[in-house]
């Protein structure tokens, strides 16, 4: 065996391009895998363990679930005998640029000595005595671009907020994009005088606390929030586990085409081994050892490649969980030795199981096999049953179709894909053999030779068409949902401004002053209450012209407007019913801070805003049960001929801290933030796409090597050195335009499977299916341009080669 | 007397760069229209070397090469390949045949790469004489050894080279089928009047030609 590993150690010496290009083939795979596993980590790890280096223990959280707590609730508690120490928090967002920040406003002599983000010195006199003072960890100072003690400019509500950075604490990912203030400055600062997020202390306080919290707060522990975060995040997840196994899929057909190059450029020597009396068993033993230590090296490669990938674009998962889900996740990755440890077995044994039939067809090489040349013999591993790729298909589909839940449907997706990439090959082949069978020229005779290693070409054809369809069928599904959300938004914002305020809140009084203006035909206003589980209740005062806005999912205006209108009934976004699994007719309970309501579900209706689901009643009812006059926004309806700038010159007088918002700016943020939570989608499905053309590449190389003989006996019979290059490069367009032929209703499978069963049961809402057409306008000729350019290196390399060598080798 | 076919002189090829080895030394050698020469020479004499360089597919240190009056040396690459697709005929002791293409289509790659399409009946009219027209349409592993090398010779003879170049055209045959092949040879060269450069160990097939050379020490001699 000593002499066998000698001979591979020398093989690859000798061969550095062929061992850089497998192990980037594997490296690249894996790096993906690894990559989406450390930013899934990201949306559940440290979201919420900030306030955890604030008071530097385990800590248990009051809060109250029907909004911000009363600050007066802290007193009272922390005046009672025998009271733990508590920390008061207020949490508020912020926004510096396109990046969201989280305000975590303590006072600063309740934090513990031993807390992280105490201040020394004189800063926490500033803290104190500063209106603007804040505290920021040292990374978030670099990440912000800014220096010690510079103005951190951010915007809060609509309003410019300049805080000035008075000192900065050691970096810890906790704090990252955490910005620290004194209590009662930020209060003053965000309008939210008298308000608490939630109050904090050590988890081994719960049992006075318990016994001293007034009745309807709730003690909320790390592992609690954790969960929370995590249900949050599922939607997001399991997007991104969908392209890591869709990657992962990709990733096989790579390290399968990398290997069976191997073996190929080794079929002469292994021949000759056998010859020499090496058994089938050495020799297999000799290709899995070799496989073990280059996925292996590949996968340490790949290990470090997905935690720079991670690193590079954490921020594109992070933002959309700031801006969708309120939380602020921890600015950098937390690689663990398990995670590595897994995903580089997993590696591993994935590279050994795909090279399984390359294993076989070493063990078939005859004594004295020198041609490197395969026939029509077919690969062993890909001596698959004709019946497989559809009863991977039906199984799949049939897994979709009847069952509910997320896992089942990504099994399905990937059973399917899995069917389709085993089809790929044998239809396109057979496509192609339509362009050979007539005609006498350089085309017909190139493809005729490339059918001939269609089993070799198999696993590129396979990865080309599988990753060009996950581009398009993801980009499908995003522009299809782009416009699907795009629609829903100009449909559902009814009012021609919308009014906020960025200090304080309007109330019941600014809607009947509104009301009264002259300019005003009519207006909509709305309250919401974000609930414990991410879920909101919203009071709508709604006119006719907003319930017409609504798309009916089930259950219609004409029932439904009654009922809620009479405060027995409410509206029920589809996540929501989803989730809950209610329809029209059903009941539902809402905690509220009346008491438990029970109400009928009226109807349902589209919403994208949030995938938690929204429950909405009519606002005399929800102020009736939340004691709550205020209102987060009201929206106008102008009166023909009022001017916008009129307007906002008298709201400017009436309401200094006001905010209007046209029709077309709501669209235009919601269709950014739509934007930015799909930058990840779109980073994955390009990274995807260069790991496919590293399939290609060595595919094409391995087709170079294996026909080498052939290449030069055409060359010996005249065939210039540009007709050779002809050859092969019509070869590569030809697989590449297989591809993309194949990777048509392949994407349409995945966008639609995207769209009708993956997004309901991620996100809990229906997409209308559409097809939009771009992303194929552009994968197609992006796609024969990479295959072209794909074959150039091949094909500039078989072609300068002089034939004569290559004869006298045969 | 016309032009020779073929005229070599003063040929000299070496290889390796330390210690390079001389394989072809002055050597030189004249072949006259439809005269068939065989050279014979012990493994590493560079027999096969000389048929590349007569075929255009190496070039010399030193000497030259002249095919029908055409300097080789003074092609390009590319004008010396069209020149071999046009002039010249390769015979492989290994037949290299292409193993996706069907016989028929293997015949006709010097036809295409020709331009002479409109010359296929050709095809079948040396299948004929080579008794392989039942074989047209099959693929080269399915024929045996005997076959392929007819197919091979088909191939090399179909645009009427002016020079045929065969190298141990019957290196890979067992001793019956060789001399079958050899007897083919023998009435297809002689009847097409083929000028022939053939390079051989085998005494059988050297027999065949007019004249036989001796390769030794990068020279030729005759017998």
């Amino acid at each position: 065996m000593r002499l066998l590993l000698e001979s591979s150690r020398r093989f690859f010496y000798r061969h550095p391009g062929q061992l850089l290009l497998a192990l980037i083939g594997i490296a690249a795979g894996v790096a993906v895998v690894t990559g989406v596993a450390l930013m899934r980590d990201v949306l559940i790890d440290a979201l919420d363990s900030a306030t955890e280096s604030l008071s530097g223990s385990e800590t248990i959280r009051i809060t109250d679930p029907r909004g911000p707590l009363d600050e007066s609730l802290y007193r009272q508690l922390a005046t009672t005998p025998g009271a733990p120490a508590l920390l008061p928090v207020l949490s508020s967002r912020l926004r510096y640029g396109d990046r969201m920040l989280e305000l975590l406003a303590v006072d600063p002599l309740s934090l513990d000595r031993d807390s992280a983000v105490r201040p020394t010195g004189s800063a926490t006199g500033q803290l104190l005595t500063q209106a603007n003072a804040a505290v920021v960890s040292e990374t978030t100072l670099q990440r912000l671009g800014l220096g010690p003690e510079g103005v951190l400019e951010v915007s809060h509500s609509g309003e410019t907020l300049k805080l000035e950075i008075v000192a900065t604490v050691s970096a810890r990912r906790e704090l990252d994009d955490r910005v620290i203030m004194d209590l009662a400055a930020a209060q003053h600062l965000t309008g939210r005088r008298g308000e608490l997020s939630f109050i904090e202390t050590s988890s081994q306080h719960r049992d006075w606390l318990i016994e001293h919290l007034p009745e309807g707060l709730e003690l909320v522990d790390a592992q609690q929030r954790r969960e929370s975060a995590a249900a949050l995040t599922a939607g997001m997840r399991a997007n991104l586990t969908a392209m890591s196994l869709l990657s992962l899929a990709v990733g096989l057909f790579v390290i399968y085409s990398v290997l069976a190059f191997l073996l190929v450029q080794r079929r002469r020597t292994i021949g000759m081994l056998r010859a020499v009396g090496v058994t089938q068993g050495r020799i297999q033993a000799l290709l899995a050892l070799e496989t073990v230590i280059l996925a292996g090296l590949g996968a340490l490669a790949g290990l470090a490649l997905g935690t720079l990938m991670a690193s590079a674009l954490l921020d594109l998962v992070r933002q959309p969980v700031a801006e969708l889900y309120r939380m602020v996740a921890s600015a950098g990755i937390r690689p663990s030795l398990g995670l590595y440890a897994t995903v580089w077995v997993m590696a591993v044994i994935m590279a050994l199981a795909s090279v399984y039939g390359v294993l076989r067809e070493a063990q078939r090489i005859p004594p004295g096999q020198l041609a490197r040349t395969v026939h029509e013999t077919r690969p062993a591993g890909l001596q698959l049953s004709r019946w497989l790729p559809g009863l991977l298909l039906v199984s799949g589909a049939a897994l979709i179709v009847t069952t509910r839940g997320l896992p089942p449907v990504m099994a399905g997706l990937f059973l399917m894909l899995s069917g389709c990439a085993l089809l790929a090959p044998a239809i396109g082949m057979q496509l192609l053999r339509l362009f050979s069978v007539r005609g006498s020229g350089l085309m017909p005779r190139a493809i005729k030779m490339l059918m001939s290693s269609r089993q070799r070409l198999a696993p590129a054809v396979s990865a080309l068409s599988l990753a060009l369809a996950l581009s398009a069928g993801v980009g499908m599904m995003v522009l299809g949902f782009r416009a699907t959300v795009d629609d829903w938004v100009s449909r559902l914002i009814s009012a021609d401004v919308y009014l906020t305020v960025s200090q304080g809140q309007l109330d019941s009084q600014d809607v009947e002053d509104l009301r009264a203006w002259p300019e005003i035909e009519m207006l909509t206003s709305s309250r919401q209450i974000r609930m414990d589980d991410g879920s909101m209740v919203v009071g709508y005062d709604l006119n006719r012209k907003a319930w017409a806005a609504f798309e009916w999912v089930s259950g219609d205006r004409e029932s439904a407007q009654p009922a809620v209108e009479a405060g027995t009934a409410v509206l029920l976004t589809e996540p929501m019913a989803r989730r809950k699994g209610l329809e029209p007719g059903d009941r539902i309970e809402l905690a509220t801070p009346s008491g438990a309501a029970s109400f009928d579900v009226a109807a349902v209706y589209r919403d994208f805003s949030n995938d938690r689901g929204l429950v909405g009643l009519i606002g005399w009812r929800f102020r009736e049960l939340w004691q709550d006059e205020q209102r987060d926004s009201i929206g106008l309806y102008l009166q023909a001929g009022t001017g916008l700038e009129e307007l906002e010159s008298k709201i400017a007088d009436a309401y200094p801290a006001g905010n209007l918002t046209t029709r077309e700016q709501v669209r235009e943020q919601t269709l950014a933030v739509f934007d930015r939570t799909f930058r990840i989608s779109w980073a994955l499905a390009i990274l995807v796409g260069m790991i496919a053309a590293i399939a290609l590449i060595s595919a094409l190389l391995a087709l170079g090597l294996e026909r080498g003989r052939e290449y030069a006996t055409l060359r010996a019979l005249g065939l210039p050195r540009r007709g050779l290059a002809g050859v092969v490069l019509t070869q590569t367009t030809s697989l590449a335009a297989i591809a993309v032929v194949m990777a048509v209703p392949f994407s349409m499978l995945i966008h639609a499977v995207l769209s009708l069963a993956v997004q309901p049961r991620a996100f809990g809402w229906s997409l209308a299916l559409t097809w939009p057409w771009q992303p194929l306008a552009v994968i197609i000729p992006l796609a024969l341009l990479l295959g072209t350019a794909a074959g150039a290196y091949p094909a500039w390399k078989i072609a300068s080669r002089d034939p004569a060598p290559l004869l006298r080798a045969s | 007397m016309g032009e020779p076919v073929l005229l070599i002189q003063g040929l000299q090829r070496r290889f390796g760069t330390s210690g390079p080895v001389q394989v072809l030394d002055d050597l030189t050698l004249e072949l006259s229209a439809g005269e068939r020469v065989a050279v014979m020479g012990s493994s590493g004499s560079g027999k096969t070397t000389l048929l590349h360089l007569a075929a255009g597919m190496d070039t010399p240190d030193a000497g030259e090469v002249r095919v029908g009056g055409h300097r080789l040396s003074r092609l390009a690459e590319p004008e010396r390949t069209r020149f071999r697709a046009r002039y010249i005929g390769l015979v492989f002791q290994d037949f290299n045949l292409i193993d996706s293409l069907t016989v028929r289509e293997n015949i006709e790659l010097p036809l295409w790469l020709n331009n002479r399409l409109d010359q296929r009946q050709r095809i079948t009219e040396l299948a004929e004489e080579l008794g392989i027209a039942d074989l047209l349409e099959r693929l080269p592993e399915k024929l045996s050894g005997g076959e392929k090398q007819r197919v091979a010779i088909a191939r090399a003879l179909v645009h009427r080279p002016a020079l045929l170049l065969a190298d141990e055209p019957t290196g890979s045959l067992d001793q019956t089928t060789a001399e079958g092949v050899l007897a083919l040879f023998d009435r297809v060269t002689r009847e097409h009047g083929v000028t022939l450069l053939m390079v051989t160990h085998n005494d059988d097939a050297a027999a065949l030609c007019d004249r036989v050379l001796q390769l030794r020490h990068g020279r030729l001699s005759q017998d």
